[in-house]
């Protein structure tokens, strides 16, 4: 800071920080001047004089950031009926400043949007938004128009969220064109979306969204309490936020649901939850969501009923196995024999005859391969992605048999669990679900099913104690409900799913009937 | 302030009375009753709703939550050394459940470990749990009852299914009154262990409710007695259940359902666990609850530590071997149930009979001392 | 705090690990145990199968089993003595077959089932045989055809007759150990011996050893063996018998039991002890080998009287013996304490000397249902 002081020794020695605060001047040159200091070194702003074509001319600035605006626009919606326009009626050489500033609003610029603006640092942040500021000589504030319009993404099908069935868009990383999607599918004014700004250096936009009467009121105010405490110096994702507004920060059991299908998250919006959008990510952040909804494809909705719900029970079975079934294998043939059938015994015995490792280490070695088969895939070119597969699937596993290092039925096992972990529709639970595996592994390797049971029961007790924005983790399983189990482990049809998923302080549970508001 | 519900209080309650009686009750009321024995689980139900409606009615008749009430009806010395006893009732309760359950794993399936593995793994979950308060606690007690009853209750339909031999249960009724009630006595004793009720009632939302809940923990206990008593009188009889160490478990270790599931008694005891984490549990928190009641703490949970250390203790010093073990849970465990679960609060009942309601119909939240926060 | 308190914990529990573990390929699994004295000493005798491998096909020369036998002075003792001579821990929960040895057998089972009730390794739902002519040691190490285990080939021999030809009743160890612990029943276990043929030694299911407090006091041959069959207090579904034939002396005809069921009720009558059993069944028929028309509607009757007969004869032949041998082998004082427990108590003490003289009223009733896929007899022209 000090350092800046001392190289500008022009008319203006404010340190730039406090520049921002102070409210625009009536001096355009002045402003002019402030402005230079404020945006040095950025390349791509803006600045064009001109002079108002009014009697006499006032000199007046437009200042935008190139490529953040549409330059077609400003050129004949902004430049050229201020350069041109005589409308300047009877006796124009009269006005003051002012009524020369609402001349040029309301008379002159036929721009969709515009507004005044009285201090730096509003302005500062609508050009960097991509809107076009006016300042004209003599008033002490200015204008801003909406011409924001930069080269982005266009609404493609989500490649992490595919479903068969049901909508393809989905959202992209601009937050105005995700509103849009939104508000096209819930009609309703009881929709809100409520902006605030959060990041000191990225002044992100970042959109609250929820539908008034269905999500409860205290929990949205607990979350916009949460979100305002944020200080930080940039947003880029959602991810960002979380963090800070969970219930229980340290913790891997992750309170949240990411989505980037816009018809999903109106689902979860129609179930009170509130979604946090932030501009320049796609990810759209649900709060609050229990374990149990990771079960959940979006899909549910768009198929069968009951197919559905046998889909879920099948999912359910997959992520048990994905979560069991190594330690299990290790527990039963290490500790507890008698459960295998005896010619099953037989052959398993064979197989692992002359492997050196114990089958616990055998288990760790193999998932933890697994694993990083699964990582190293995930950032492959997508060229290369196929090859890597079959080279970690088949040659590894393979050649790792045949050379004696692990046994088949491990190889299978592993596998069977690679399998059921990619059922589940949730990422989020994915992960979950590999990191808790190992410690599964490790405590059937120490105590055999005992050990598991034991890792299971201090599971629940972990996942029994969080929460999600005060909804429990495990609702509705734990606190036991029910009535709402029903649209969990099963698919509800339609017509009997009559009531939301109970949060605590929602106003109105109907989804059909006579008191069905929203 | 935080609630527990209806559906929570009777999981609590269920794992309290349930999961030890479960290992014992039917042994024991075999070698009372032989093949009768399933006739006293049956009269369980009507020691059991005696004993609920006296519970009923002291939460009726009191404005305060357990060891407070103490106080309320017998006053500042004599309750405050009451609830001091009942600490050391529960704690005993706890480390008693603890060691019965390690002995039976290292009888069963891991002789070589030592058996203070067990107690150790043990306490450590019971510590966890309670330090994250007894709202954790509760959904806790309902995930493990809602996995662990259905299957309790299918395995032992599938063991008289497959033994089904009701010429075991007769002669019908040829038994002394003697050993029945002596049978009786066995079987409805562990329903004492519901006088945590006289704590919880008070953070449950509706009180008229309590007296179902109640009903519904009796009436599940007694059908669970019952199946477990009918499948071990058929598979294995009067002669060698008397002569096995866990009858219950042998019946379970016979069982072999369509050729290839066998030898399933490793998953039982895996579920069973499950349960005695219950039972060990909510004892333990109730020691550090009405510790913290009596004394007025601020907060129970930093309780729990130096507490995991004394039933540790309790438990590794209850018994040398197998047999002085057995003879604790056969004679002084009984005794010591009846005595302060049964008939402290029957003699409570008595004070109670005597005095006038409280004045709010709504009872009162527990004391402001009470809960610092959920 | 919370974190390194379950490191700690996890640490401790690191440096005991493995207890009770058996790594697959370190473990050998025992498929038959067979148990024998010889003189002084007992002889613990099992057979080890060596691990199939999935892929290879009969080519290798290893044997799929090995028989094993230790002695000592008690049946731990001669079981520990069999790991000296074997390089893997024995998986004795993967037993699957028992074989009591004769000599044993008649010896005193005290020797035994001590062992068998404490043993938790063991498990008690397997069928337990006893061996005739010959010990358990020889039993194992004969191969059978098909099957390579001797154990299983034995179990499934002995499954295989109860619902083709219906002689043996399977008995498990545990419901041995209730036989044995409880009064006025006593065990009756099949035997099995060695049948030696030109080519080769084959295992055979011969005979049931009848068993008296500690002892097997004799055997019952096929035809009590079926006798005792027909009494059991299970529903029994499969089996065959053989009646004579109504139209040709000397000449059999084939029936085949589809269920049968047994009612037997004790009655007390003036100090006499009466047992009321009787016997519904239903078969088919199965064969003649003579020509001639059987099915009409007298001659089926004539059938059924036949069978009723002859199931009665089985049934009497059994009785006979046992109260010959004077062993309850089926459960008459259990079903008299089920019924007059007041009673029981008086005889329960000289139920030896009271058992044989029980009389015993039998009435069977067999009902010909079906002839399967032909109704006429065959008819040569």
């Amino acid at each position: 800071m000090r350092f800046i002081k001392s190289k500008k020794p022009e008319k203006i020695d404010i340190p730039p920080g406090e520049l921002v605060e102070q409210a625009l001047s009536p001096v355009l040159q002045d402003n002019r001047e402030k402005l230079r200091i404020l945006l040095a070194g950025c390349s791509d702003v803006v600045m064009r004089d001109f002079m108002l074509a009014s009697h006499p001319p006032t000199p007046g600035l437009l200042l935008y950031f190139d490529g953040l605006v549409d330059k077609e626009q400003v050129a004949l919606h902004l430049l050229q009926p201020l350069l041109t326009e005589q409308n300047t009626g009877d006796s124009s050489e009269n006005l003051s400043p002012d009524e020369m500033l609402k001349r040029v609003q309301y008379r002159i610029l036929s721009i969709s949007e515009v507004k005044t603006l009285s201090n730096i640092e509003e302005l500062l942040h609508h050009i960097s938004s991509g809107d076009t500021v006016l300042l004209i000589d003599g008033c002490s504030s200015g204008l801003v128009a909406g011409t924001r319009s930069w080269q982005s993404r266009a609404i493609q099908t989500p490649e992490n969220e595919i479903t068969i069935y049901g909508p393809k868009e989905g959202l992209s990383e601009t937050l105005r064109f995700n509103t849009a999607l939104l508000r096209r599918r819930i009609k309703s004014t009881n929709f809100k979306i409520e902006n605030m700004v959060i990041g000191k250096l990225s002044k992100t936009d970042v959109a609250l969204f929820y539908i008034e009467h269905i999500a409860p009121r205290p929990m949205v105010e607990e979350l916009k309490k949460r979100l305002e405490a944020i200080d930080i110096d940039a947003v880029l994702d959602p991810r960002y936020l979380v963090e800070f507004v969970a219930d229980e920060k340290r913790s891997i059991f992750t309170q949240e649901q990411y989505t980037e299908k816009p018809d999903r998250l109106c689902g979860y919006l129609l179930e009170g939850r509130i979604a946090v959008m932030v501009d320049g990510s796609p990810m759209a952040l649900i709060v609050p969501v229990s374990f149990l909804e990771y079960l959940i494809s979006p899909e549910d909705y768009y198929i069968n009923y009951i197919a559905a719900s046998l889909f879920r029970l099948l999912r359910l079975g997959a992520f048990a196995i994905a979560l069991l079934l190594p330690s299990l294998y290790v527990a039963v043939i290490t500790y507890h024999h008698e459960m295998v059938p005896t010619p099953l015994l037989l052959t398993l015995a064979a197989t692992r005859q002359g492997v050196p490792f114990p089958a616990f280490v055998e288990a760790l070695l193999l998932d933890l391969t697994f694993e990083l088969l699964r990582e190293a895939g995930l950032r492959l070119p997508r060229a290369v992605g196929p090859a890597v597969s079959i080279v970690g699937a088949l040659i590894i596993g393979d050649a790792a048999v045949r050379a004696g290092l692990v046994s088949t039925p491990m190889v299978v096992i592993i596998a069977a669990t690679g399998i059921a972990s990619f059922a589940s529709p949730s990422y989020n639970a994915g992960i979950i679900i590999r990191i808790a595996r190992f410690a599964f592994l490790i405590a059937s390797g120490l105590l055999g099913f005992l050990g598991i049971m034991i890792a299971l029961i201090l599971l629940f007790v972990r996942m029994a104690s969080l929460s999600s924005l005060g909804l429990p983790y495990l609702a509705p399983l734990a606190p036991f409900n029910w009535q709402q189990l029903g649209d969990i482990f099963i698919r509800r049809p339609w017509f009997e799913n009559r009531k939301r998923p109970y949060l605590e302080g929602m106003e109105n549970q109907w989804r059909q009937g006579k008191s069905t508001g929203g | 302030m935080f609630r527990i519900s209806h559906f929570q209080l009777y999981c609590i309650l269920l794992l309290l009375v349930g999961p030890v009686a479960f290992l014992e009750t039917p042994n024991i009321l075999i070698i009372h009753l032989g093949c009768n024995a399933w006739l006293a689980a049956i009269g369980t139900i009507v020691p059991g709703i005696l004993l609920a409606a006296m519970f009923q009615y002291i939460i009726k008749k009191s404005s305060q939550p357990f060891p407070l009430l103490l106080e309320e009806h017998l006053g500042k010395i004599l309750g405050k050394f009451l609830g001091f006893l009942y600490i050391l009732a529960f704690l005993l309760a706890s480390s008693f459940t603890l060691r019965l359950f390690v002995d039976f794993i290292v009888t069963n399936v891991l002789p070589q470990t030592p058996i203070s593995v067990f107690i150790g793994v043990l306490l450590l979950v019971g510590f966890v749990a309670i330090k994250s308060g007894l709202e954790n606690l509760a959904r806790c007690c309902e995930l493990v009852t809602l996995l662990g009853l259905p299957f309790a209750f299918l395995i032992f339909l599938a063991a008289i299914i497959e033994n089904w031999n009701p010429g075991n249960l007769l002669p019908f009724a040829y038994m002394d009154l003697t050993s029945f009630s002596l049978g009786l006595l066995s079987c409805s004793y562990v329903l004492g262990k519901m006088l945590p009720i006289l704590s919880l009632a008070f953070f449950c939302p509706r009180q008229e409710k309590i007296r179902q809940v109640m009903f519904l923990v009796i009436s599940t206990y007694v059908a669970l007695m019952l199946a477990t008593t009918l499948a071990t009188l058929m598979t294995l009889d009067i002669s060698m259940s008397n002569i096995a160490t866990f009858p219950t478990f042998s019946t379970i270790r016979l069982l072999h359902i369509a050729d290839f599931i066998q030898n399933i008694d490793i998953v039982f005891i895996g579920i069973w666990i499950m349960g005695v984490f219950g039972s060990v549990t909510i004892p333990w928190f109730m020691a550090c609850y009405t510790a913290q009641q009596l004394f007025a703490l601020k907060d129970y949970r930093f309780l729990a530590a130096p507490s995991s250390l004394i039933i540790g203790v309790f438990s590794i010093l209850m018994g040398k071997n197998i047999l002085e073990l057995l003879a604790v849970s056969m004679h002084i465990i009984p005794l010591l149930y009846s005595f302060v679960f049964i008939l402290l609060p029957f003699l409570l009942f008595l004070l109670t009979l005597f005095k006038p309601y409280p004045e709010s119909a709504t009872l009162a939240e527990p004391g402001s001392k009470a809960e610092s926060s959920a | 705090m919370k974190r390194a308190f379950l490191l700690l914990f996890l640490l401790l529990l690191g440096f005991n690990p493995g207890c009770g573990i058996t790594e697959l390929d370190k473990a050998s699994i025992p498929l038959g145990l067979g148990v024998d004295v010889d003189g002084e000493q007992i002889v613990v005798s099992t057979e080890l199968a060596s691990p199939i491998s999935p892929e290879e096909t009969e080519s290798t020369s290893d044997p799929a089993f090995y028989v094993i036998s230790g002695r000592g002075p008690s049946v731990v003792e001669a079981a520990r003595q069999i790991t000296l001579q074997i390089p893997r821990n024995p998986l004795w929960s993967h037993t699957n077959t028992m074989i009591i040895g004769e000599k044993l057998a008649r010896q005193d089972m005290a020797l035994f089932m001590d062992f068998l009730s404490r043993n938790r390794h063991v498990r008690k739902n397997i069928p337990v045989f006893v061996s005739s002519q010959s010990t358990p040691e020889e039993i194992l190490s004969v191969k059978p055809p098909i099957e390579p285990h001797p154990s299983i080939a034995i179990k499934n021999i002995l499954n295989l007759q109860e619902k083709q030809v219906g002689i043996y009743v399977p008995i498990d160890l545990k419901e041995m150990e209730f036989r044995f612990l409880s009064p006025g029943i006593e065990p009756l276990v099949p035997q099995v011996s060695i049948l030696e043929s030109n080519t080769g030694k084959r295992l055979c299911l011969e005979g049931a050893a009848v068993f008296r407090g500690r002892k097997m006091v004799g055997s019952f041959n096929e035809m009590e063996s079926r006798g005792y069959r027909w009494m059991s207090p299970r529903r029994i579904q499969g089996g065959l018998f053989l009646v004579p034939s109504p139209l040709h002396s000397g000449k059999l005809i084939s029936l085949e039991l589809s269920r049968s069921l047994a009612q037997i009720t004790p009655k007390l009558q003036e100090g006499a002890i009466i047992m009321r059993i009787e016997i519904k069944a239903e078969g088919n028929f199965y064969e003649q080998n003579e020509a001639g028309e059987l099915f009409t509607r007298e001659r089926f009757q004539a059938i059924e009287e036949l069978a009723n007969q002859e199931i009665k004869r089985q049934i009497l032949l059994s009785i006979d013996k046992a109260q010959e041998l004077n062993s309850d082998v089926f459960g008459w004082g259990q079903m008299i304490k089920q019924n007059y427990p007041q009673q029981w108590g008086e005889m329960e003490g000289n139920w030896e000397e009271l058992f044989p003289t029980v009389d015993k009223q039998i009435k069977v009733d067999f009902s010909l249902r079906r002839s399967y896929l032909a109704d006429k007899s065959f008819n040569f022209q």
